[in-house]
């Protein structure tokens, strides 16, 4: 573990945690960096580095500007989403399997002809009942 | 009740023309606006009056033709003779308001009817003589319009007449026609029987409209009157049919027939078509195309089957579709389709279930297995489900075979054949290539397995990583790459750089999948950084943002570029500025660049590189409507404020808000002062102006309070105040009386005078303290004092001189005569001015002794002088004004 130089620190890899980590993930970090430090598990940075970070972040999470002075690791978060992979050791809930078929042509062509049926009788067989003789109208005299 | 009123209209049939022996009787044809066609008694020729001749007809007999005033439906229609009697032309007649009459000749046909069924007709115009003219084509072919010839249209009438026979030799019309003109004229005069009869013989092929007479005939006399057989009905008749009667028409005699139907009536076509999207609905329905937007899709089960095949915007199916009595009956693959595409939620189901029962348990395993009862799992033998749930069990039972049998494949050991039966169909296989793995190591046939973490995770001891593939090609595994990333990232959070690097490194051997090359670049990027390989680190981000540019690697590589030297970090950003794809990224990549410059003040001037990038950038966010109003501000003022200068901007489409920033940009490049008055000058309430202005506001407060005595802050202040711009009670203050110590430090050891501006501005002053809270006040007080006693000292200091001359002006002027002086007005303005001293000295003492008490006695006994000797100075020369 080597210290990085004095200026170089990074408020989120100090606290060990992931650029952008939450409000609560960054106090959680915090907490478990200076309990790691405390046991000596930890000697890359020390306590004031710790208090740095903390302080950093908090001033970032005021003034948003101020965020951009920290590297960005990961870059991809997305990268790191769903870290528990789901695979053949991590069984995923899957579907049941389709048991039919794609529905075919004609059966596609009866549903549209019932429907076109009873659009056509919902909306004509009124209009159909009014219809006069195909009579010429008196003419206008223009 | 409502009466209608009727209208009465007399139509002229017989008249007669001249006096005494010129008299000549005629028959009125026709009468239009145009031309009045008569034929004169016992003549075969007939004369035309066009309008205005002045030929003046008295009506022997006429036609009387009763109407409904407001709608001016046809109701009645008599003969009056000269006599006076009035006949109804014939019984046949019937149902004039529907189907009035239709040529222009009807008034000369009611007449020539009652002749023809009258004992003795009238011999001045027999039917030989009349019927010709009535039909003549030439006469009145204007009248051809609308499928109907003039000659139909007489007919048409004639017939509803009763004399439609007498009139047919005289035209040409075929057998068809005149019994298709015969049998509508009986149709519309309701004698449906007659209609029928005539109508018989026309084949329905050949004139499908006859099906309307037919079908009339139905409806009036029940189907015993029309005669139908598959031979001589046509198919838009069948579909007439149909629909008059209820019944469901046939789908192929819609789709080829309903066009035609509707094509009769216009108004119909209209009326149905508002959307202008039925014939093109229909059409496509025939065509077997499914349209979200079909008129039909409200219908039955199309519009589930409309789902099925559009993308619709909504997550979900409507609610009222999934209660709709149809989604019982539809086919259950619709039902798969909509959830391959989950449209189908947990939520839905039980809705569905209730509906369709018997597809409960494979709807349900299919949309929410996890919820899915045990029995739906066994209805549909489910195994992969059943044995997920046995493996994520939470026990402790030794006995949960199948978390054994995993386990020991995850430790890398080979499974039985009675271990691999535990398995459902699918992962046995997976299980059999596992074991294949274990035993005989990594080949090609194996490659799917590299597409699972949890395998590559737990067996990458038994993958070729090191040595490559069995043909000699390097190893290459996505899913690995990821689990080396993981590990880089894990030593970059232990702030083990180097480890990170290695690891990082792997990834770049192991995949070619961009986005994890690129992270991993970013990673081997942040370790060199920690350890202070900067030009490493930088050459890592460059190579990453070869590819997709990335606004977060972009940052890194600011952030890395700042601890180089200026010049290089400067270099850097440029060039990355030029790179990146849009103008908000290469916003943020010159703003750093600027501020790298400015923190490490290298040279007085930028860079020219960053100059001519940020100068570019600059033009083309101003002509680019759509980029970021705030960063062209940003850009706009880090430039003038920084370089003096601004580029050329084309100014032509600007937006009033970019026209105002340039201005004030512009302005900023002047100078603190113009800028001031620039910002003063803004107009509008938009958030833009009224951060200027606050800002505005703020900066001449921040240079008053660094540097109070200087005249820069009182020019600056006096500038702010001057435009106007609305402060802050409590900062106006502040601003006045840092304006006041400002300009009167500055007059000092001049002897100057304080500009009355100033004065009228301290009395405001004494004004804005009185609207203060009291602690705010408190608060003030002592800048207030402090300013007005400054203030005072320097219009005293100021004073005295000019009151000295004035002192020795007055003594001189005692030598003079009075009136003289008087008439020359020379000493008007020295007893005005004069007299405004006194009062501004007076003004000010009073304040500073009200408020502060008398703490500052030398001040006050000069003061008291003054007043007194411009006392003096004021009485004397009032004599002489």
């Amino acid at each position: 573990m080597t210290p990085p130089q004095k200026d170089r620190r990074n408020p989120y890899l100090v606290l060990g945690l992931p650029y952008g980590a939450s409000k609560k993930e960054v106090r959680k970090g915090f907490a478990k960096r200076a309990r790691d430090l405390k046991k000596g598990k930890f000697t890359a940075y020390r306590n004031e580095d710790l208090n740095w970070a903390l302080h950093q972040l908090e001033l970032a999470e005021k003034d948003p500007e101020l965020d951009i002075e920290n590297f960005r690791a990961p870059a991809n978060q997305i990268l790191f989403d769903g870290d528990n992979d789901l695979g053949f050791f991590n069984p995923t809930v899957q579907p049941l399997s389709q048991k039919t078929s794609e529905l075919p042509k004609s059966e596609i062509q009866n549903i549209i002809d019932q429907a076109v049926v009873e659009w056509i009788i919902n909306n004509f067989t009124d209009v159909v009942r009014n219809l006069r003789l195909p009579y010429p109208t008196p003419i206008k005299e223009s | 009740m409502i009466e209608t009123k009727l209208k009465i209209s007399k139509y002229p049939v017989t008249a007669v023309k001249g006096r005494f022996f010129f008299r000549e009787r005629l028959l009125v044809l026709s009468k239009n606006i145009s031309r009045t066609i008569v034929l004169p008694d016992r003549s075969k020729d007939p004369v035309i009056y066009p309008s205005g001749a002045r030929v003046k007809f008295q009506a022997e007999s006429s036609v009387i033709a009763q109407t409904n005033a407001s709608t001016g439906v046809l109701s009645e229609v008599r003969f009056e003779n000269s006599s006076g009697s009035r006949t109804t032309p014939s019984e046949e007649l019937s149902s004039l308001e529907e189907y009035p009459f239709c040529s222009t000749v009807w008034p000369a046909l009611i007449y020539l009817s009652t002749q023809i069924s009258h004992a003795a007709p009238n011999p001045s115009w027999p039917l030989e003589n009349v019927a010709p003219l009535l039909v003549h084509k030439d006469l009145f072919k204007e009248y051809d319009q609308n499928e109907f010839s003039h000659s139909e249209r007489v007919l048409l009438d004639a017939f509803r007449l009763g004399i439609g026979e007498r009139i047919t030799p005289y035209t040409d019309l075929d057998e068809n026609r005149l019994r298709w003109i015969s049998s509508l004229a009986a149709s519309a005069n309701n004698d449906h029987v007659k209609a029928v009869e005539l109508s018989s013989s026309i084949s329905e092929l050949e004139n499908p409209k006859v099906c309307v007479i037919n079908a009339r005939a139905s409806a009036n006399h029940g189907s015993s009157l029309s005669k139908e057989s598959s031979e001589t009905t046509s198919t838009v008749g069948g579909l007439y049919r149909d629909l008059l009667a209820g019944k469901d028409p046939e789908v192929n005699g819609i789709y080829s027939s309903i066009t035609q139907l509707v094509s009769w009536y216009p108004e119909v076509t209209q009326k149905i078509d508002e959307g202008k999207t039925f014939f093109y609905d229909l059409e496509a329905a025939e065509a077997g195309r499914v349209e979200e937007n079909s008129i039909f899709a409200n219908t039955g089960l199309y519009k589930i089957l409309a789902y099925t095949r559009q993308a619709f915007d909504s997550e979900y199916l409507p609610s009222t579709l999934l209660t709709n009595p149809a989604i019982s009956s539809a086919p259950l693959s619709l039902l798969d389709n909509l959830i391959n595409r989950a449209k189908i939620s947990e939520g839905d189901l039980k809705r569905i279930c209730a509906q369709r029962p018997e597809d409960a348990s494979y709807l349900w395993c299919r949309v929410s297995p996890e919820t899915a009862s045990k029995e739906h799992l066994i209805d549909e033998e489910f195994e992969y489900e059943i044995f997920r749930r046995e493996f994520i069990k939470e026990s402790s039972d030794s006995e949960n075979k199948i978390k054994t049998v995993m386990e020991k494949l995850e430790s890398g050991m080979v499974l039985t054949e009675k271990e691999f039966d535990l398995l459902p169909p699918g992962m046995k296989e997976i299980a059999k290539d596992i074991c294949k793995l274990i035993v005989n190591g990594f080949d090609q046939s194996l490659t799917y397995l590299l597409e699972d973490e949890t395998i590559t995770e737990r067996l990458s001891d038994k993958l070729p990583i090191d040595t490559g593939n069995a043909d000699g090609s390097a190893f290459r595994s996505d899913s690995l790459g990821k689990k080396y990333l993981r590990n880089s990232f894990d030593y970059l959070l232990a702030a083990e750089w180097e480890e990170a690097i290695g690891q990082a490194r792997e990834v770049l051997r192991l995949t070619d999948d961009e986005s994890l090359r690129d992270e991993a670049l970013n990673f081997v990027a942040c370790g060199y950084w920690q350890i202070g390989e900067d030009q490493k680190s930088i050459g890592a981000l460059e190579t990453a943002l070869e590819g997709e540019y990335n606004s977060a690697l972009q940052i890194n590589l600011g952030i890395v570029a700042q601890h180089l030297d200026p010049t290089s970090a400067i270099d850097h950003l440029v060039d990355l500025a030029s790179e990146a794809p849009t103008s908000e990224l290469q916003f943020q990549v010159i703003q750093r660049a600027f501020s790298i410059w400015y923190q490490s003040e290298i040279q007085e001037k930028i860079p020219k590189k960053l100059q001519g990038t940020a100068h570019k950038l600059l033009q083309e966010m101003y002509a680019d409507k759509e980029s970021n109003d705030e960063n062209v501000w940003k850009l706009t003022s880090l430039l003038s404020s920084n370089e003096g200068t601004l580029p050329d901007i084309d100014t032509t489409d600007l937006s009033t808000l970019r026209e105002n920033m340039l201005e004030i940009g512009q302005a900023q490049t002047e100078g603190l002062v113009e800028y001031i008055e620039a910002v003063g000058e803004l107009r509008g309430s938009s958030d833009w102006v009224s951060e200027r202005k606050d800002s505005v506001v703020s900066l001449v407060l921040n240079i008053q309070q660094v540097d109070i005595a200087s005249a820069a802050s009182g020019v600056l202040g006096m500038t702010l105040l001057e435009t106007g711009i609305e402060i802050p009670v409590e900062k106006e203050l502040r601003i006045q009386c840092f304006t006041i110590i400002g300009v009167c430090q500055s007059l000092m050891g001049e002897d100057g005078m304080p500009r009355q501006e100033l004065i009228d501005q301290f009395v405001d002053s004494v004004k804005l303290l009185d609207q203060l809270e009291p602690a705010a006040r408190e608060d003030a007080k002592e800048l207030f004092r402090v300013a007005s006693e400054e203030l005072l000292r320097c219009l005293v200091v100021g004073a005295a001189p000019l009151i000295q001359q004035f002192y020795e002006i007055a003594q001189q002027l005692s030598y003079a005569p009075a009136n003289r002086v008087r008439r020359s007005g020379n000493v008007v303005p020295i007893h005005r001015e004069a007299k405004k001293l006194k009062k501004n000295i007076y003004t000010v003492k009073k304040t500073v002794k009200n408020f502060h008490g008398l703490n500052n006695l030398d001040l006050f006994d000069f003061s008291d002088e003054l007043l007194k000797n411009l006392e003096t100075v004021i009485r004397a020369m009032s004599r002489y004004v």
